[in-house]
């Protein structure tokens, strides 16, 4: 078999094959033969439910994806299928299935082959019946086209009750006939058979003398020939005319609901009392089509008609319009949609009483498929046409809008059929392309199949999908990928949501259907892999052995020498041994420290504490490895966290309490978690005493972009209290950080090879501080209280030289953070007063404020803050030289070609200025003069230079310093407006 | 999965069948990551010395590639393959690919190769 256990050969090739389970999947042999009961109508009905899906989904995936539809059909209204089949006695069963029968009884006694082909053919004509009943249900009038498979399922349990009603017989059989061979019989058969029955059951059967089996191609090619040359049968424009009495079913005065179960039954009385070879259609358009049309001469005379003419064709209809619905009946055959559909029937015909008899015989005059619609639609146009009142009686011809009203039905059924004949290219198309592909059917061997199937399976067996498609993975979590089916969901997590869905939207389309099919069907098989993979693992494992059984997939090669994993590891760790202990010793004593650190909140002089090396880069990024590993795996923890009872449970959860065992998950999942935190925290060396080296192990751990990005992910998993320890601990060290020491660098405006290379890494280390590490300190702060800002800015002034320190971007940032909370909480205290901050906060804030500002501003140093100054520092003939004179424009471009960056340095001011606005808006009138006082110059100087460009440009800005005078005003008036003044009161 | 894509797999695949090694392993991160550059714009250098720019439509796991809207970079060198609008390029036969920067999540890679290795390690 292959794959997904369909069959794959040749409808030719099965001929010689046992008829067992293939025959299932055979169109051209039909195990079923001519038994007439209804456990061959289910199985029909079964079959043709099957076969009115897509062709992929007419090979049962299993057992356990059929849908239980069938089951569901009505058993009720079997009453007409005497009149459908003829009447059937217990002795006519076919005899043609027996295999069981014969062999279970020890009597291989088949009948001559005269005997077995008058058994044949008695059966035919009420087989011909089933054929119309199937064409007309499934598709009634678009396409014979013919039907892969329609198998029914259970056609061996047929057989078997074949063989309960053989052995019932009293039949002569037992005693006839000798021993024969399987072969013999199986020939004998299938030549029976071929004689009796014209293959392809559901075709148009071939004229009576032309009995040669055919193969399904042949017949295709037939029916295209046929198609494409003749009228397509889907567009019966005239219908034949009928000379039989109308069958008394359908005039009778039943209920329609009858007919709907009835379909076939109906069908059947109308056919009633012909001839059986009147049912061999030689046209394509067969009886079915035939039968229901309307006839409006025959309908009127009918004797005993209880209905006025009028009303007759109405019911006459009823029948015909069943085809197109038929198909949903056979989905659902519930009692209320009989009763529904029903309803329509009865609706329908009140609408064509109600319609002008012009219209109504136009109506009729229709083929039967469209009359609904044609008959909806124009009264959905044409309301007015349902009022009698409307009607001129005296005008006797149709009125203006009745004939509009013809009119526009027959523009509607022209676009309905040309519909129907869009459709019909549409499937011609595809049933050439299944035929071309055809020519391919039966290259592979069925060992060739396995081959790959093997090859296959090995590339999607794994022990963790998840790990091998993380990157896909996250990334369309991340980025909303597109919700592919092949992508979509990991096959560790599809089962689950898949069944949810199955469960929550029945009506998946045809495709959707087939791909969950098949997507469970590959799970299956994966699955099993698996498990017989672990199993041999488990089993087969010999210490020493030279090879072993086991199956292979691409993560687990076979492996042709098998080690015993204990003796490497031996091997290992004698060779590691004595790196190990040189390493354990040195982790000992840091243990240690760390521990001796703990009780003492990490504030231990250098002085007592044991001086050690600074950590190496190497061992920074081995470090930095192994935090990035346990943070992945919390975060893989996180993903698969199991429900808690506080989290939102879904609604159909099992009540409120949790079972034992998802009480024993989720204990186990806290302390998985618990453990890895603790590492993680072990790791990050935020408590190793702070004097322990220089710089502190956490700094040299963020010295690289790697462990900046690390960090706020690392916090993340953190407690808060942790992440406010972690983040105390880089402001206590931050003169120690790498982007705080190499700061100068970025201010070295000259363009020196040797140093560009390490100036563009600071500026990336600098780049990435600012987006991970700023971030947090933000998000901390801004839900700190007063203490611990207050805390914070004096750890920072004590700790680090805050010139030094605010001369770089990350200490403005940082200061400015602090300045800002700590300003927004006293506001906030002050006007809503329950929150906010104690007198004693207050107080202390003040004196940690002012000896920030006396720190700041002792030297005269405030405006080397600024970048831009610290640029016109360095420049060789001082500002004044480039600012006086004539010179401006070439100080400029001197400026600008020195410094690299001239104008950016305006940019970068900005930050500096925001620290000075939040300095002025939290200083005392006192200290806010010192500031003034401080910054006069370059208050002076930024507005000057800013208006001295303007007048000499004529107001005009000249093209390539858009950005210069309005920032340089801006970056003033930031200040400016902290103190309540403004660069336009400014004189110069 | 049917016949039918057996038989095309079968037809595409090294009929030798994929020899399961190390490299095969670290395949499957490519793999992954590549999957997520479908519908980009890449170009692919082949190892004939033809460069081939078009649209990602699908890789498989041997890193088969199928692009579509194919244009050569060197046309004056290929005319010959001036009138092909699509191709599927061999996996074995790529040298090189060009990706599109922004359609990479460097820290998401770094990641997932990390994960890789501790799985590896931990075998």
């Amino acid at each position: 078999m292959s794959f997904f256990g369909f069959d794959t050969t040749l409808p030719r090739d099965k001929g010689g094959k046992s008829g067992g389970r293939d025959s299932a999947f055979d169109p051209v042999f039909d195990p079923t033969g001519g038994i007439d009961d209804d456990d061959t109508l289910d199985a029909k009905i079964k079959a043709l439910a099957a076969g009115a899906q897509e062709d992929v989904e007419i090979y049962t995936w299993g057992q356990e994806g059929y849908d239980g539809l069938g089951d569901k059909l009505e058993e009720a209204n079997d009453e007409l299928n005497e009149d459908t089949f003829g009447a059937l006695g217990d002795d006519i069963a076919g005899k043609d299935f027996d295999f069981g029968a014969t062999t279970s009884l020890g009597e291989p006694s088949h009948g001559d082959s005269s005997q077995q082909s008058s058994a044949f053919d008695h059966p035919k004509p009420k087989r011909d019946n089933k054929n119309a009943f199937a064409t007309s249900l499934d598709e009634f009038w678009t396409t014979p086209a013919p039907r892969f498979g329609a198998p029914p399922q259970n056609d061996i349990f047929v057989g078997m009750q074949q063989q309960q009603k053989l052995e019932d017989l009293p039949s002569s059989q037992a005693t006839r006939g000798s021993a024969r061979t399987l072969e013999e019989i199986e020939a004998e058969m299938l030549a029976a058979r071929n004689k009796a029955n014209p293959p392809s059951s559901s075709q148009p059967q071939q004229p009576q003398d032309a009995r040669r089996p055919l193969t399904l191609e042949e017949v295709e090619a037939e029916m295209l020939a046929r198609r494409s040359t003749g009228a397509p049968p889907a567009q019966p424009a005239q219908p034949p005319p009928l000379p039989q009495q109308p069958p008394q079913g359908i005039l009778g005065g039943q209920p329609p609901a009858q007919h709907l179960a009835g379909m076939p039954a109906g069908l059947s009385a109308l056919l009633q009392g012909q001839q059986p070879t009147a049912h061999q259609r030689t046209d394509s358009r067969g009886p079915p089509t035939a039968g229901y049309t309307h006839s409006p001469q025959s309908s009127m005379a009918l004797p005993g008609m209880p209905m006025p003419p009028p009303m007759g064709p109405g019911a006459r209809v009823i029948p015909g319009m069943q085809p197109p619905q038929a198909p949903a009946a056979m989905q659902a055959t519930a009692q209320a949609q009989v009763q529904a559909q029903a309803e329509h029937f009865a609706r329908m015909r009140a609408l064509l009483e109600a319609t002008p008899p012009v219209v109504q015989q136009s109506i009729l005059a229709l083929p039967p498929p469209m009359q609904f619609d044609a008959l909806e639609s124009v009264v959905r146009a044409f309301p007015r046409l349902l009022d009698p009142s409307n009607r001129d009686p005296a005008a006797g011809g149709a009125s203006l809008e009745e004939q509009e009203a013809v009119k526009f039905m027959m523009e509607k059924v022209q676009a309905y059929i040309a519909e129907m004949e869009r459709v019909e290219t549409k499937r011609k198309v595809r049933m050439n392309k299944i035929a071309s592909m055809a020519r391919y059917n039966g290259l592979m061997s069925g060992s060739d199949k396995d081959f790959i199937t093997r090859i296959q399976i090995s590339q999607l067996v794994t022990p963790d999908p998840y790990a091998d498609d993380f990157y896909a993975h996250i990334y369309f979590a991340l980025r909303g990928g597109p919700m592919r089916p092949g992508i979509g969901p990991l096959p560790g997590s599809a089962p689950s949501q898949q069944t949810k869905a199955g469960k929550g939207r029945q009506r998946l389309n045809r495709q959707q259907n087939a791909m969950l099919r098949m997507q469970q069907q590959v799970e299956r098989i994966v699955q099993n892999r698996k498990e017989r993979i672990e199993k041999s693992a488990n089993g087969a494992t010999l210490e020493g052995a030279l090879g072993r059984v086991s199956l292979s997939s691409t993560k687990n090669p076979r492996q042709m020498l098998q080690i015993s994993s204990d003796a490497t590891k031996k091997a290992e760790d004698k060779s590691n041994s004595n790196a190990e202990a040189v390493s354990g010793a040195r982790d000992a004593i840091r243990e240690a420290l760390a521990g001796a650190s703990l009780g003492e909140g990490g504030q231990r002089q250098g002085a007592d504490g044991q001086k050690r090396d600074p950590l190496g880069r190497h061992e920074v990024l081995r470090i930095l490895e192994k935090l990035y590993d346990t943070v992945l795996a919390l975060e893989q923890l996180r993903r698969n966290a199991p429900p808690t009872a506080s989290s939102p449970r879904s609604p159909e959860g099992e009540g409120k309490s949790m079972s034992e065992e998802e009480e024993e998950a989720l204990k186990a999942w806290q302390s998985k978690q618990a453990a890895l935190t603790a590492l993680l925290w072990k790791e990050l060396r935020v408590l190793e005493p702070l004097e322990i080296s220089d710089p502190h192990p956490f700094v040299s751990l963020l010295s690289s972009a790697k462990g900046k990005r690390l960090l706020p992910r690392a916090l993340r998993h953190l407690s808060p209290e942790q992440t406010l320890t972690a983040l105390t601990m880089v402001v206590a060290s931050f003169e120690t950080l790498d982007v705080v020491r190499k700061a100068h660098l970025l201010d070295d405006s000259s363009d020196d090879p040797s140093k560009s290379e390490a100036k563009a890494d600071i500026e990336r280390q600098t780049e990435t501080f600012a987006n991970t590490i700023v971030p947090s300190m933000l998000i901390l702060a801004s839900t700190a209280p007063m203490r611990i800002v207050s805390g914070m800015l004096a750890l920072f002034v004590e700790r680090n030289n805050v010139i030094k320190v605010a001369q770089t971007r990350p200490g403005v940032a940082f200061l400015t953070i602090f300045l800002s909370r700590a300003e927004s909480l006293r506001q906030g205290g002050s006007t809503s007063g329950s929150d906010g901050p104690s007198k004693d906060e207050l107080d202390q804030w003040r004196q940690i404020f002012g000896l920030l500002f006396s720190r700041l501003t002792s030297k005269g140093q405030l405006p080397s803050l600024f970048p831009s100054t610290r640029a016109k520092a360095a420049l060789p003939f001082g500002v004044g030289y480039y600012l006086g004179g004539g010179l401006g424009q070439s100080a400029r471009s001197a400026l600008g070609g020195a410094g690299g960056k001239y104008r950016n340095a305006d940019v970068e001011d900005e930050p500096v200025w925001n620290l000075m606005a939040a300095l002025a808006v939290s200083a005392s009138m006192e200290q806010q003069q010192v500031l003034v006082q401080e910054l006069r110059e370059k208050i002076l100087e930024n507005v000057i230079s800013a208006k001295e460009w303007s007048t000499r440009n004529g107001g005009v800005n000249a093209a390539g310093d858009e950005l210069g005078p309005d920032l340089r005003i801006r970056n003033v008036n930031l200040l400016l407006h902290a103190l309540n003044l403004d660069a336009a009161q400014i004189t110069v | 999965m049917s016949y039918r894509e057996n038989l095309r797999s079968y037809l595409l695949t090294d009929p030798s069948g994929p020899k399961p090694t190390n490299q095969s392993l670290a395949k499957m991160l490519i793999f992954s990551a590549f999957k997520t550059l479908t519908g980009q714009q890449v170009t692919i250098e082949l190892k004939n010395d033809l460069a081939i720019q078009g649209t990602l439509k699908s890789v498989d796991q041997f890193l088969n590639f199928k692009i579509d809207n194919i244009r050569v970079l060197d046309e004056a060198r290929h005319p010959h393959m001036m009138a092909v609008k699509s191709a599927f390029i061999r996996g074995s036969v790529v040298r090189y690919v060009h990706i599109p920067a922004a359609a990479v999540d460097t820290q998401l890679l770094e990641d997932a190769t990390r994960r890789e290795a501790s799985s590896q390690s931990g075998r």
